[in-house]
């Protein structure tokens, strides 16, 4: 069993949910991010919101999969002030909703002044919901901008232990872990972390508050690569239970702070919430994934 | 009257009454604070937090129901059923309900917005609700974008178990909303009034689609006959013997049931035709119901 705590799904394709529930990912979190390109209008937040508490909610179950989010305004776009006021009023709708398990993901992009100031609004959100937070950490200039995303969550009186750090590599692991953070590493080709590398880093730190996560979108990326690295760790003989830490535990227990991510939503699936089941589901009726057969019928 | 709204207090007093006897102390409290405090100040921001919140406090259980209790469903509106809800879905259905609307106006913009940012299961809340929402009469485009849903769940909650599409769409929706319904393979016994709202437009319809799927060599769900009338341009009777000739028992049964309702000079001599059916099917008491029961649950096994 795998949790990806962090796939936007938004993005992917069907062909791409049966191959994780097949690789044994049994729940993903789904961040709120940008699309590519930089949205217009408060509306297009708000049916992007939408989409994650519904729609996307309701993909995933097909394959048997459970769905959660995190949502938040991206620092990317928060540079577009006139609009980053008004996305900032509807986040409270979407907040509290159920399976939404933090803010996020939220943080530094080019690290302006613009994005500081929502960023900290974020954080004072986070503190009023009691909500776990998903900091993303930027490309540029990464070791400064996640030093300094620590540095504001601690003078925003939160505590690490509820702070997700995402998209570390070995120049950011040992500060962040220092500091008591939840230390996530994303496993992307070219531009984030390779998995023979995180087998490195678990060697070197543990698995004690470290995470995996795919952040598989719509660049070249892979909604496999945290079932894949559990295998090359296996492989490389790393212990059952760090796996288990790295690949799954640790990131039900993050997030799982938030009251609305428990193992039982798919250990028992079928007894908690019969509306939710998977066979009862029909969407995919008439065109019904089957991997076994290349007969369409 | 169809279109009378449901006596809003008998509605509240009896959803609390249920909500109480299965909720603990702390959980029935909040909700009752929270219904308080929306009822004396009916800030906006504190409505949709209570409604986002309702399953945070009162958990998703299923609402156990008496039979006194189902009888009393009912009775607040022909046809209304919460077999099935949860614990939050009453919860939701109640907070809902009991806001202070000042006008049809309000009512119909606060709904909208609450629809327009729900995650799943408050659209499931919502749209099995509508029946006994406050101003019904509003709700009839939101009833038909229910219907326009691909999730299976939310499309259920309006169309399965629930008066309001036989009371309140027009023949267009409604044809829509039994053809989506075949499409999606859901349990047409369990939708309401289906007799009762069929129409020539609907059987022209339905013989089109059992047609196609036909052709594409697809199996057809024996309920969709239910609702058939007869029409013009395919003849319903070559329609009943390619029934028959399926040579599948329930399928046999689906055209004999629809016989028997078209009551014609034709449909008799069909009957006629088909005699020794007609009488198996007499004898075992087989009936539409049992007919949609038997295909639904073969169709989950699949």
């Amino acid at each position: 069993m795998f949790i990806d705590p962090h796939v936007h799904m938004t993005s992917r394709t069907t062909d791409d949910y049966q191959a994780m529930r097949d690789a044994g990912i049994v729940a993903i979190i789904e961040p709120a991010f940008w699309l590519g390109q930089p949205r217009t209008a408060v509306g297009s937040f708000q049916d992007y919101y939408s989409s994650l508490v519904g729609w996307e909610r309701f993909r995933a179950s097909q394959f048997g999969i459970k769905h959660y989010c995190t949502i938040g305004l991206n620092s990317k776009e928060a540079n577009n002030e006139a609009l980053a006021e008004q996305v900032m009023e509807i986040l409270p709708l979407f907040a509290c909703k159920e399976g939404v398990v933090g803010i996020g993901e939220i943080g530094f992009d080019d690290q302006t002044e613009t994005e500081d100031k929502y960023f900290r609004q974020q954080l004072e959100l986070a503190k009023e919901l009691d909500l776990p937070v998903q900091i993303h950490t930027p490309h540029r200039d990464k070791k400064r901008g996640t030093t300094r995303s620590m540095d504001v969550v601690v003078e925003h009186g939160i505590d690490p232990g509820k702070v997700v750090i995402d998209h570390n590599n070995e120049e950011t692991v040992r500060e962040v872990l220092d500091r008591g953070f939840w230390c996530a590493f994303t496993i992307y080709p070219f531009t984030k972390m390779g998995n023979k590398r995180m087998v490195a880093v678990v060697q070197q730190y543990g698995s004690e508050r470290i995470i995996v996560d795919s952040s598989a979108d719509w660049g070249i990326s892979d909604p496999l690569a945290v079932p894949k690295t559990a295998g090359l760790m296996e492989r490389s003989g790393i212990p059952q239970e760090d796996i288990r830490l790295t690949c799954y535990q640790n990131a039900l227990t993050a997030y799982g702070q938030s009251g609305q991510m428990d193992e039982s939503d798919w250990l028992d699936a079928a007894t908690v919430d019969q509306t939710q089941l998977f066979e009862g589901n029909s969407v995919l009726r008439g065109q019904r994934p089957d991997t076994k057969s290349d007969i369409i019928s | 009257m169809g279109l009378a709204q449901v006596d809003n207090k008998a509605l509240t007093k009896f959803l609390k009454g249920l909500l109480h006897r299965q909720l603990d102390q702390a959980s029935w409290q909040w909700l009752t604070t929270k219904l308080d405090n929306l009822n004396n100040d009916p800030q906006l921001r504190n409505f949709y937090l209570t409604f986002s919140a309702v399953p945070r406090y009162l958990g998703k259980a299923s609402l156990q129901l008496t039979p006194e209790d189902i009888h009393q469903v009912s009775a607040l509106r022909p046809g209304f059923q919460m077999n099935g809800w949860t614990i939050s879905q009453t919860g939701r259905a109640l907070v809902v309900c009991a806001y202070p609307y000042s006008d049809p106006e309000t009512f119909i913009k606060i709904i909208d917005q609450l629809f327009s940012t729900a995650e799943v299961s408050e659209l499931v809340a919502l749209y099995s609700a509508l029946p006994v929402m406050p101003y019904p009469e509003k709700l009839k485009a939101r009833a038909s974008e229910g219907i326009r849903t691909n999730m299976s769940v939310v499309f259920d909650a309006v169309v399965l178990n629930n008066p309001y599409p036989s009371k309140y769409l027009d023949e267009g929706a409604w044809n829509q909303m039994v053809l989506k319904a075949l499409f999606m393979e859901r349990p047409l016994f369990r939708i309401y009034g289906l007799e009762e709202r069929s129409n020539l437009s609907l059987s022209k319809m339905i013989s089109d689609y059992a047609h196609e799927r036909w052709a594409a060599g697809r199996p057809t769900s024996p309920e969709m006959w239910r609702p058939i009338m007869e029409h013009g341009t395919i003849s319903i009777y070559q329609d009943l013997e390619q029934l028959i000739a399926l040579d599948d028992p329930d399928q046999q049964s689906a055209a004999i049931l629809a016989a028997k309702a078209l009551n014609t000079r034709e449909s008799q001599a069909f009957l006629d035709q088909n005699d020794s059916l007609v009488k198996q099917l007499e004898n075992a008491s087989i009936t539409w119901d049992k007919i949609g029961e038997r295909w639904w649950s073969k169709q989950q096994m699949n």
